[in-house]
């Protein structure tokens, strides 16, 4: 009987410990996971690094293009390692990625180590059943969490592709468990005018952004915490081209700062400018080895005078953002 | 702005990216389109048709004083034919879209209709209240010919990243350059 008892008792301790235990955990949680919200986009500490482990987060059409443009106004060498990821299903991504980098070739013997391009695996691809996306869905879950602990960043930039959410979710729960704090930098795309991409939308609303870019004033003007940049420069409104960030500034920017800036920028990194160019001449140039390969169907005389007829005096500086 | 003209050779250049856009090489040498377009004086009509099934009738430079056709699907020298084209027709891609307003090119953009998530317009339209370009869709191409006045364009100034970037550095504890 006292056995009886004694059992009872200790199989109630066991679940009172428990649950109490669960609870504490729970609470835990929350306190942690409150304070990491807390703590996002709280600038670091100056000199808090000399460079940060960066994960680029590429995507198909012209996300890529912008997010080269972006990396090229950036001074690389507080960028350094830096680890690019496409979707399994881009090829020309990582390859346009490649090329910026080549183009950078100030330290060969550096580079080769700091610097890794990676595919990653889409949950859904366009017009993919719902029932084959659970397996897929999981296996790229499992792939993001397995890149992520591989490479821990420190960084994240990231324009909009879809591949970017698992990718910040995984690095928020790095924050919250402390395997890794990161910082993420998201900056919208410019075909985004009136409303955000859902990759926007979800950074935005779970605030997994610790700054968030757009590149439309409307769009601010719906998304308070977002910063405006502005690329269109002379038909804005002077109103919204500076309110882009410290309002104390804005007495030093003038109402036409974009061109200026641009210029200055390529004049002091005139080979990246170039490479831009040649690299995003067209969005159609992920179709290069192609058209390499079978070359212009049709008449080619009218291809060859065009051709020919080609000046470099003309060729205009890419702009940092598009 | 037109800065494309070689030996009294005006070309308009038609770009639908890496999709098919059937729609816009139709719209584009249907009759009237064609007729407009030499009556403005262009010369030459060079179509990149990307993925699309529909090849339209070449027309080799034509004696009879018409528009002269033609078209490839790829190439990696889009640039190039932006370049040295006098007016773009183009899809309402991104990347076709600030390519050649940074060229300084008069531009007309068409939306392709039949895209699902149809984002894209918003970008066009946004421009073409900012009289940076013409918006389109295929089936109306030839009024917006017939009303375009490329005098009343405005030059697009392009942007610059370097706020972003200031805003990035000063965020991770860098100084100012």
């Amino acid at each position: 009987m006292e056995e009886h008892h004694c059992c009872f008792y200790s199989k109630m301790l066991s679940r009172f410990s428990i649950s109490s235990f669960m609870l504490s955990l729970v609470i835990v949680l929350v306190v942690r996971v409150l304070y990491v919200m807390y703590q996002c986009g709280k600038p670091f500490p100056k000199g808090a690094s000399r460079s940060f482990t960066t994960l680029i987060v590429l995507g198909s059409g012209g996300h890529t293009a912008e997010m080269l443009s972006l990396l090229s106004v950036l001074r690389m060498d507080r960028f350094t390692p830096r680890f690019y990821i496409a979707a399994a299903t881009d090829n020309m991504s990582l390859h346009k990625a490649r090329s910026f980098e080549d183009s950078l070739a100030d330290k060969p013997a550096v580079k080769e180590d700091s610097l890794q391009y990676t595919q990653i695996y889409r949950s859904r691809e366009v017009g993919q059943s719902y029932v084959t996306s659970v397996w897929t869905t999981i296996l790229a879950t499992v792939h993001a969490l397995w890149l992520m602990i591989r490479i821990r960043p420190q960084v994240i930039l990231c324009n909009g592709p879809g591949t970017c959410i698992p990718l910040c979710v995984i690095a928020f729960l790095f924050k919250v468990v402390g395997i890794r704090w990161s910082s993420i930098f998201y900056v919208e795309s410019v075909a985004r005018v009136k409303k955000l991409s859902l990759s926007g939308l979800l950074l935005y609303r779970l605030r997994l952004a610790d700054q968030f870019f757009v590149q439309w004033p409307q769009l601010q003007n719906k998304y308070p915490r977002a910063h405006y940049v502005a690329i269109i420069g002379t038909t804005g409104s002077p109103n919204t081209l500076i309110a882009f960030e410290n309002r104390e500034e804005s007495s030093k920017i003038s109402p036409v700062p974009p061109m200026l800036n641009t210029c200055q920028a390529n004049e002091r990194k005139p080979h990246i400018a170039k490479t831009m160019e040649k690299i995003f001449s067209a969005s159609i140039l992920s179709w290069k080895t192609i058209a390499a390969t079978t070359g212009t169907i049709g008449n080619p005389t009218a291809v060859t005078v065009l051709e020919n007829t080609e000046d470099d005096s003309k060729i205009n500086p890419t702009a940092p953002i598009v | 702005m037109e800065d494309g003209e070689n030996d009294g050779k005006r070309l308009v250049f038609v770009t639908v990216g890496t999709t098919s856009f059937d729609a816009l090489v139709k719209a584009v040498v249907s009759q009237n389109v064609k007729e407009e377009l030499h009556k403005r004086g262009y010369t030459h009509l060079l179509i990149q048709m990307g993925r699309g099934i529909y090849s339209p009738p070449k027309v080799c430079d034509g004696a009879d004083g018409s528009l002269a056709v033609d078209y490839f699907t790829f190439s990696s020298s889009i640039a190039d034919y932006i370049r040295s084209a006098s007016l773009v027709i183009s899809h309402a891609g991104s990347g076709s879209i600030f390519e050649t307003l940074k060229l300084g090119k008069p531009l007309i953009v068409v939306v392709n209709e039949d895209l699902m998530d149809n984002h894209q317009c918003e970008l066009a339209e946004e421009l073409e209240e900012r009289k940076h370009l013409y918006c389109a869709r295929p089936h109306s191409l030839n009024q917006t010919l017939t009303k375009m006045e490329l005098d009343s364009l405005v030059r697009y100034t392009p942007g610059d990243g370097t706020p972003v970037a200031r805003i990035i550095d000063r965020f991770l504890g860098f100084p100012d350059d």
